[in-house]
């Protein structure tokens, strides 16, 4: 479908990464006529059964039942094998540590989980999809942490609409001002103990809200793709296109414009800057397969590597003008890094309907949104967290850790049995100048390109809020009469959300930011960053919405100024 | 409840529950990847035992038992190419101690004991394996258990004739779909 011929030298705009970001970048870019060259750095993948090779498979085809090939993760996924999202269903997923290392500072350990393949982790990731509200980007200049976002809620609010109709999210209306509503299909259903466990919560809290996630899987027709048939199995990927990926939607959109190459296996070592024009040029690129170089030429430049592989490029960009990193004037680049830092995980158990075991589920959580720190202001720790649950009938899983042998242990697992419920917060995580990236002196990866040095850890807030976000939970599950109550606390690591974000943050200030409010560098102002680079703080909602929305916003901007001739 | 019973409740955490602990520690060791040296595959006693443990935890009944399902197969594939050699030497060594209390207990070899000796025994393992301290290690014949009970129920016998696993029907269930827990990095 995408079309991988050796593509021509010079584009209107060069999009590096074909993930959540660089789909809509392609989109946005090509919609409105530009001629794009997407470069990602991955392997090819079709939108169907031809890539989405485990797409259905029951758990029996697979050689280690979905224990996942451990001795081979051991030796060629140690970073991604802590992740539990990897076995034999996706393991093709996800990057070879090997030839992808990075380095971080003994003791402060990150866990740097991603996928290298068209489409990116817009593959893999989860599709809940929030907009963040004024709470959110105000609340640096609020409380002093970061620097001011550039921009308020009113300035990508049209845009949220843009990337919500277009990409279809499913969701209930709220009214809630701090989870803003947007443009949604109907939600998906709760089940009864769901239902039961939302209801008590709402009753006995009235500042608290339970409420379907809000999340990028159809309810209904969305051109031609097709509602969600809750098989549960979207990271292997979804012929009928009922979650929004990049290959089930924007890279289909763009390549009907006419206007779009798409050329993969191709590693973009660094951004070419023309020191006379001050601008960027274009850039270099790696054939992963064969090692040849060449360069592209462009008068866009737009970085949707992700996060970290953005401003890991813009290190590999230095100049003589640029000697820490091109549009690092500010030296703000690399730093301020985010994750969202998790709550134990609480659970409870209670009777409930008897049904039949059947594979598959809903493909989403239930989702309450940010409470603390709203009306009130605590005095142990500032802003807030969100939290997600649901509920599931235990199954033969529960034969690990019952009791007997023999003809009566075998059939006391033939049924489902009580239900069980779960309930996980995440919380916002500071941005702090010491967490930052830099390139690591003495670190390649397998094709001689520098690799990252992470340094991030969890800050003094952060581990404030935890027990408080635990023991929310258990307060909950207990409220709404649940039994067995139990709170799993795992210290966590950075990085374990995969919502990792920073680096290049916006900013009003060239002099402490990288990016102004249109994602523009202060320094280079036809290169943009629209990834999770860009977020100045990281609020407490799933971030990718916002990512998508801003890229849309900086697309659109910058083609009216290339229009204009101002960059 | 301890907190390996806690992650026995999550559908899908529960594919780590079998041996995380020694998992982690083996990978926290190998900083660099080096050739392993793997133990030779397991022996015809060993299979016979393995055979006769695994028909016994879950018999034929109605429905196929353990052995229908191929659950020692499934066990040996798991053992030549799936656990690190600590597992493996444990793995070993645990079989062996349960061959010398059958032997000590009952005077012969497990596979020709009658029925009822050999549900006597894994009773007997059982409750001692469910009993241990929280804070011991896990003991093998727990862990045996659950490689049998998970062999059997990812199995195709297991999918299709004990559970009868329809595909996908959640949504139209009057009680509302459910949501299986995600897998949960810790």
């Amino acid at each position: 479908m995408i079309a991988n011929k050796k593509p021509p030298v010079e584009y209107d705009a060069i999009v590096v990464g074909s993930g959540i970001t660089g789909g809509w970048a392609a989109k946005e870019l090509t919609e409105r006529g530009l001629k794009t060259l997407v470069l990602e750095r991955g392997r090819h993948m079709e939108h169907g059964p031809a890539s989405y090779v485990t797409e259905h498979l029951p758990t029996y085809a697979f050689r280690y039942r979905l224990l996942g090939d451990r001795r081979k993760y051991a030796r060629d996924y140690a970073v991604q094998s802590q992740s539990l999202w990897i076995n034999d269903a996706t393991e093709h997923l996800w990057v070879n540590d090997r030839e992808n290392p990075y380095s971080t500072p003994e003791g402060r350990p990150f866990h740097w989980f991603r996928g290298h393949h068209l489409g990116g982790r817009s593959l893999m990731w989860g599709r809940q999809s929030y907009r963040l509200s004024n709470l959110d980007f105000e609340a640096n200049a609020a409380d002093g942490h970061g620097c001011d976002w550039p921009i308020r809620y009113g300035d990508i609010a049209p845009w949220y609409s843009h990337v919500e109709k277009f990409i279809g999210v499913s969701g209930e209306k709220l009214g809630i001002a701090t989870s803003p509503d947007g443009e949604y299909q109907p939600p998906m259903p709760m089940n009864v103990i769901e239902r039961r466990f939302a209801d008590r919560v709402n009753a006995k809290f009235p500042d608290r809200r339970v409420t379907m996630a809000r999340a990028a899987n159809l309810t209904q027709p969305l051109g031609d793709r097709a509602p969600c048939h809750y098989c549960e199995y979207c990271i292997r990927g979804c012929t009928p296109g009922a979650y929004f990926s990049s290959l089930s939607s924007t890279l289909p959109a763009a390549q009907k414009t006419g206007r779009l190459t798409v050329a993969t296996d191709s590693i973009v070592q660094s951004v070419i800057y023309d020191a006379k024009r001050r601008r960027a040029a274009g850039v270099r690129v790696l054939d992963a397969k064969t090692r040849a170089t060449r360069e592209y030429r462009a008068r866009l430049v737009v970085l949707c590597a992700s996060a970290f592989e953005s401003v890991r490029v813009l290190f590999n960009s230095a100049t003589k003008e640029f000697p820490t990193g091109l549009a690092n004037s500010s030296d703000a680049l690399g730093r301020y890094i985010m994750d969202h830092a998790p709550g134990g995980l609480v659970l409870g158990e209670t009777d409930g309907p008897a049904i039949p075991n059947y594979s598959g589920g809903r493909p989403i959580p239930l989702h309450i949104p940010r409470f603390r720190n709203v009306r009130e202001r605590r005095t142990d720790y500032v802003r807030g967290f969100q939290a997600n649950a649901g509920a599931a009938p235990m199954g033969w899983e529960q034969g690990l850790a019952r009791p007997g042998v023999g003809a009566a242990f075998k059939h006391s697992l033939r049924q489902r049995g009580r239900w069980s419920l779960f309930v996980i917060a995440v919380g916002e995580m500071l941005p702090r100048a010491d967490n930052r990236l830099t390139l690591d002196p003495n670190l390649k990866d397998a094709w001689g390109i520098p690799a990252l040095h992470i340094d991030v850890s969890y800050g003094p807030n952060e581990i404030a809020m935890k027990p408080d976000m635990t023991a929310t939970a258990e307060e909950m599950v207990r409220a709404a009469g649940f039994e067995n109550v139990v709170s799993l606390n795992f210290p966590g690591v950075p990085g374990g959300t995969i919502h990792e974000m920073g680096g290049a943050r916006m900013g009003r200030d060239p002099k402490t930011s990288v990016l102004n409010g249109w994602n523009q560098a202060h320094d280079v102002p036809n290169l943009l960053v629209t990834d999770g680079a860009a977020m100045t703080s990281s609020a407490s909602a799933n971030p990718s919405l916002t990512y998508m929305a801003l890229t849309a916003r900086a697309c659109a901007h910058a083609v009216d100024l290339l229009k204009r001739g101002e960059i | 409840m301890d907190r390996r019973a806690f992650l026995g409740r999550l559908a899908l955490a529960a594919t780590f529950a079998l041996d995380t602990t020694g998992f982690a520690a083996a990978l926290e060791r190998s900083s660099a990847p080096q050739r392993e040296a793997w133990l030779p595959p397991l022996n015809e006693d060993e299979r016979r035992l393995i055979d006769a443990l695994a028909e016994g935890i879950l018999p034929a009944t109605d429905t196929p038992g353990a052995r229908a399902a191929k659950v020692p197969e499934f066990i040996a594939l798991l053992f030549d190419e799936w656990m690190l050699v600590e597992e493996q030497q444990s793995f070993r060594a645990g079989l062996a101690g349960l061959a010398s209390d059958c032997a000590k207990t009952q005077g012969r070899p497990f596979d020709t004991c009658t029925a009822e000796q050999q549900l006597s025994l894994l009773e007997r393992w059982d409750r001692e394996a469910m009993s241990a301290a929280r804070d011991a290690p896990r003991p093998f014949f727990r862990r045996f258990k659950s490689l049998v009970v998970t062999g059997y129920y990812t199995s195709q016998v297991g999918e299709e004739e004990e559970l009868k696993v329809q595909f996908g029907a959640g949504q139209d269930e009057s009680a509302g779909p459910i949501m299986r827990p995600p897998p949960f990095t810790v």
